[in-house]
């Protein structure tokens, strides 16, 4: 239930509030009422229905920077 | 945009070793780390995560699971409910199976109540305008769950006969307050990462302040988890506890804006029972007065039973939920309580330690 899924929008409607996300070869309904500027191609996580917030590409680098670094610390021997 | 890469068997290799040679090997002493969201206890059961861990890393799955913690009171409650009145219930199915003090919600379904499983609130919205009689929606879930049920509520065009029995509950005041009480304990914390999303990360900072203890919030994957842990590691070996964002690609700071309006907008937060675990001040959301026509438990006049049952007899639950126990410690686990058969919450929902451990072949 609790399960929050990363997914892709495919499609918003006019609305604005709802539209189509994708994941693992599967199209849901979905909501966006708590995401502003939304475009079609973001990827989103979505919750019970309802997409809870937006996954940034740039922060994903910077998360994969953060565990870089982290192992970076141990080949240094730092 | 590849996040397949958190995933990545050489990344895992990496932080599990740097985890293991770097970090856990300067600690002298068994290191307990909490998460509180069953979605991290689904990942490190389907990854192994706990294989690739030393001796002295204990993970343990703190009270992270919604439907674990709803009492026994509300669900009685409801069921009574639905059993005498010519009313719809409908539910995530995860709490289908869960038991009440008599009966789970299939079991009065196979009596005659009128029960229906539903997969958001959007859907038992749309379940109600083809439907004549009053549709209650049973709402289990933290504030991943809570913030759509506001949003919903707030920009929804919704029929005059659908009301809500929130049990939604806000998780960090619950788990502090369990800290201060000396109910759970632990080094460090992993941050429910979707949880999180909504609330932000400030609201962890007095776990910090007040008992020293790292926080870090996590994703999914098994990357995301093992990071976590290495950062909790490194906070303790420097010496300098703080609130660490582990999960950027996906958390702010500030928590999801939108969605704590629309929260604030609907709801307040009064006291609740977590079950097996007592009442909680400011742990529930209750519907604001400018919402209270959805509010099944003033409509409906809801009575609750005094005499509810959190726990049947020899199920340990209780002490599961705190991570005092792993499931294997209880004598009915895989025996005579199975996902099947659940004899208590913690074997019901994905989320449930108990299921996750069964699911995952603990067995033995
Ligand atoms: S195994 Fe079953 S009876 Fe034992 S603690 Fe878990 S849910 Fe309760």
């Amino acid at each position: 239930m609790c399960l929050g899924i990363a997914m892709k929008v495919v499609e918003i409607y006019d609305s604005g509030i709802d539209g189509i996300v994708e994941g693992g070869g599967v199209k849901r309904h979905c909501f966006f009422h708590m995401i502003d500027d939304l475009k079609v191609g973001d990827y989103v996580i979505v919750h019970a229905g309802c997409a809870i917030e937006k996954i940034e590409e740039e922060e994903a680098n910077e998360n994969l920077k953060l565990i870089e670094q982290c192992l970076l610390g141990e080949e240094n021997g730092s | 945009m590849d996040l397949e890469v958190f995933n990545d068997p050489e990344i895992v290799k990496k932080l599990s070793e740097t985890i293991k040679n770097k970090e856990s090997s300067r600690i002298n002493r068994t290191v307990k780390i909490m998460h509180i969201c069953g979605t991290h206890e689904n990942s490190i059961v389907r990854f192994g995560l706990r294989d690739l861990l030393p001796e002295n890393i204990k993970v343990i799955a703190g009270p992270g699971c919604p439907v674990c913690v709803t009492s026994s009171r509300d669900i009685d409650a409801i069921i009574d409910l639905a059993l005498s009145e010519n009313v719809r219930i409908t539910t995530f199915g995860d709490m289908l199976k869960v038991p009440g003090t008599k009966l789970s919600f299939q079991k009065a379904h196979s009596l005659g109540a009128d029960i229906q499983m539903v997969y958001s609130i959007f859907d038992a919205i749309e379940q109600t305008r083809s439907s004549k009689k009053p549709n209650i929606f049973f709402a289990c879930g933290f504030e991943t769950t809570a913030a759509p049920t506001a949003s919903a509520l707030i920009d929804l065009d919704i029929p005059d006969n659908f009301f809500i029995y929130s049990v939604h509950k806000y998780t960090p005041k619950g788990v502090y307050a369990l800290l201060k009480s000396g109910k759970i304990n632990m080094d460090g914390l992993i941050l429910p990462g979707h949880a999180a999303t909504i609330s932000g990360l400030e609201v962890y900072e007095r776990f910090v302040k007040d008992f020293g203890i790292p926080c870090v919030s996590a994703g999914f994957e098994a990357a995301d988890v093992l990071l976590a842990i290495l950062l909790i590691l490194k906070q303790i070996n420097s010496g300098t506890p703080k609130v660490e964002n582990g999960y950027k690609r996906v958390i702010n700071y500030e928590g999801n804006k939108k969605a704590q309006e629309a929260l604030n907008e609907v709801f307040f937060l009064d006291s609740a029972i977590w079950r097996g675990l007592g009442e909680i001040n400011e742990t529930g959301y209750e519907l604001n007065r400018n919402y209270s026509r959805f509010d099944a438990k003033k409509n409906f006049g809801i009575k609750y039973p005094d005499n509810f049952i959190e726990h049947q007899k020899g199920c340990r639950c209780g002490e599961v939920i705190l991570g005092n126990i792993t499931p294997l410690e209880c004598h009915l686990y895989a025996k005579r309580c199975t996902p099947e058969d659940p004899i208590g919450p913690c074997m019901v929902s994905d989320e449930g330690t108990c299921k996750n451990w069964y699911d995952g072949g603990g067995i033995e």
